[in-house]
């Protein structure tokens, strides 16, 4: 392992690497400062950009964006009280009462530390962990890989927010939609139409960017400009102030553990892992009532969940080609648009990449911390430009990043398509990502079913006789049944 | 009961038998070589949908019933609360920015307007669909000032045509 790392230190220090680590980290930090743009947001328009690109820069542009989005989301969450992205909803409990008090920059400062040493532990687990699942895992065959699939589609449990019915259509649907094209079992077409286009099927990348990028402007086309916060004046940021470290130095080693753990998790993300970090680090203070106030470990808590979460969302994906978060499938899209293999066999296939990507993390981690302070001070002046500018750019960057996949037009029809559907499903609070879960592992599952079935020659058994594959099936039968059960309890609970 | 809700059951409902419909017209199992046809996996797919969409609906029709009985509960513990609601609302109403309004219409006429866009694209190419469109886009995300609206298109198209075109090689409509 230390070879590969090695090697991948190399890699990144080639010099246009390590310019493209700088320019993701700028625009990790610029798209995760601004509200309404979130690092997800950022790795989906940029997709179709990096097609171009040479796969090992394009995966270290995309992972240090995601990285870079989800440490600048506290910047606007503590100045502001406007979460940058979703992963920092947290912060502003006690980010913003630090602002009100004048102590912006010792908040600030707080935010960065624990960022950065959150990043920090979850890329080490990253590098650690993922060889060794990488292992375990060339132990399987079609029928663990469909029962793993199974698994990565439980997680619709938790996507779906509460709405575990519609989070199954959603799903679906979206497995539904990835059957349209050829077959690839036997040539045959299936549902096109006629139309040569769809022959290929129905490509994720129009449909992810159309959901969440242009649904959201069409949904902030409707809703009135908010009003400018008071002025922010000049402030030190502070980041390392003895007698606070001391303080919160716990916090952030129990918070970065805790949010890795949550990171591997297939479908529980940063935001998640903020939200539990935070909620722990309440119930488990011997003075709760600090918090919300200006306290340290308020901002230190989720800050250092969510970045060592976002690393540890990386492991299900290298390792066993699963997302462990949203913006993780649309990396995994990625893989596939880049014509990998995602999978447990990918660290054979591709090794030198994966750890390029590694290293390369480790390095953005080290990037964020140096431009932290420059940053945030250019950007409470960028603040001022308005979202009429802001929209449109977003859109037309998403219709042509679109229309660069295929060269097709039909691509960014079915991406305007989508986005239509997307704004009017989000109007109903439908967990839109369960449909993209539906797209991004239907093939696989599809597949991989119908091999096993090669295999066994048409008995459905051979899914429960496998061991692995009847453990990743019974780990699957709970995961979906573990929040209808804890519903149940809880409503017996209130009544 | 809530009309969106009821319309989307509805729209799944007709979207999975249309495919249904589709599914079954594809070669059967006997036709082909393998085990499973392509016509199985889409099949199991659509009656999965129809299952879960009919217990959405049973669901729908259980709460509307239940709507009243938690009404009444609902109110008797409001009581208890709606003290210290007050209290908390006098504290945070200071703090609390506008509620955001949501203009229907406006979003509408945007989604039609972005049609517009890619219908001129397709037709015009990117250069003068984008001057265009993008003065278009940011007066309907409340930009009024004209020269802001001219110099930042022609800005923005300019430099998005150079990035894409000259610095990332991607070939534009």
């Amino acid at each position: 392992m230390i070879d590969s790392l090695l090697n991948g230190l190399t890699t990144v220090f080639i010099p246009i690497n390590l310019l493209i680590l700088l320019i993701a980290v700028i625009i990790g930090f610029l798209g995760g400062a601004i509200p309404g743009i979130s690092g997800l947001m950022l790795v989906v328009v940029l997709l179709p950009v990096t097609y171009g690109m040479d796969a090992t820069s394009a995966f270290m542009l995309l992972t240090a964006i995601y990285a870079a989005a989800v440490f600048s989301g506290m910047i606007t969450a503590i100045l502001y009280r406007a979460p940058g992205t979703p992963e920092s909803v947290t912060t502003v409990y006690d980010g913003y009462p630090m602002t009100q008090k004048g102590m912006a920059g010792r908040a600030l400062g707080i935010g960065i530390l624990s960022s950065t040493i959150g990043g920090v532990i979850g890329t080490i687990v990253l590098i650690l962990l993922t060889p060794t699942l990488a292992q375990v895992a060339l132990k399987f065959a079609s029928p663990e890989y469909f029962a793993l699939a199974i698994v990565a589609l439980t997680v619709v449990a938790s996507l779906s927010d509460g709405k575990l019915v519609f989070g199954f259509i959603g799903v679906g649907i979206g497995l539904f939609l990835s059957t349209i094209g050829i077959d690839p079992l036997t040539g045959t077409s299936r549902f096109t139409f006629g139309m040569a286009e769809l022959s290929s099927g129905i490509d994720l990348v129009p449909v992810v960017i159309g959901m969440f990028a242009i649904a959201e402007v069409i949904n902030r086309s409707g809703q009135k400009e908010v009003k400018k916060q008071k002025g922010v004046k000049n402030f030190k940021i502070k980041i390392f102030e003895l007698p606070i470290i001391k303080k919160i130095r716990k916090t952030i080693l129990r918070s970065s553990a805790l949010g890795v753990g949550i990171g591997i998790l297939p479908g529980i993300g940063p935001t998640t892992a903020a939200i539990l970090a935070y909620s722990e680090e309440v119930r488990w203070s011997k003075t709760p009532e600090k918090f919300g106030k200006g306290a340290p470990e308020g901002i230190a808590a989720p800050e250092a969940a969510n970045n060592s979460a976002a690393m540890g969302a990386l492991v299900p994906l290298f390792a066993l080609g699963i997302p462990g978060s949203a913006t993780a499938a649309v990396i995994l899209g990625a893989f596939i648009m880049h014509g990998m293999n995602p999978g447990p066999n990918l660290m054979m296939t591709d090794g030198p990449l994966v750890y390029a990507v590694f290293v390369g993390l480790l390095v953005v981690n080290v990037i964020v911390l140096i431009l932290s302070k420059p940053f945030i001070h250019i950007f409470s002046k960028l603040l001022e430009i308005p979202y009429s500018i802001i929209g449109p750019l977003i859109i037309i960057f998403c219709t042509l990043g679109t229309f660069a996949i295929r060269n097709s037009m039909f691509d960014v029809l079915v991406m305007f398509l989508f986005g239509i559907i997307g704004f009017l499903l989000e109007r109903m609070k439908f967990p839109v990502i369960t449909i993209v879960l539906g797209i991004v592992l239907g093939l696989l599952v599809e597949s991989e079913f119908r091999r096993s079935l090669e295999l066994s020659s048409g008995d459905l058994s051979i899914f429960i006789t496998r061991p692995i594959s009847l453990i990743l099936l019974i780990i699957a039968a709970v995961m979906v049944l573990f929040p209808i059960v804890k519903n149940q309890i809880k409503k017996r609970k209130y009544s | 009961m809530k009309r969106s809700n009821v319309m989307f059951i509805i729209i799944v409902y007709l979207f999975s038998i249309f495919f249904l419909f589709l599914t079954i017209q594809l070669p059967s199992i006997k036709e082909v070589s393998t085990t499973t046809g392509p016509a199985t996996w889409p099949f199991t797919l659509l009656i999965f949908i129809l299952i879960v969409n009919t217990i959405a609906t049973i669901l729908l029709i259980l709460n509307k019933g239940n709507k009243k009985e938690k009404i009444e509960n609902n109110n008797n513990k409001l009581k208890s609360v709606k003290e210290e609601i007050e209290k908390d609302i006098e504290e945070v109403s200071e703090e609390v920015s506008e509620e955001p309004i949501t203009n229907r219409k406006k979003q509408y006429l945007f989604i039609i307007i972005f049609a517009g866009y890619l219908l001129l694209l397709y037709l015009l190419g990117f250069i003068l669909s984008t001057l265009i469109f993008f003065m278009i886009f940011s007066y309907l995300l409340g930009m009024r000032n004209k020269v802001v609206l001219i110099l930042s298109s022609t800005v923005a198209t300019f430099a998005i045509y150079a990035l894409f075109n000259n610095i990332l090689n991607v070939p534009l409509p």
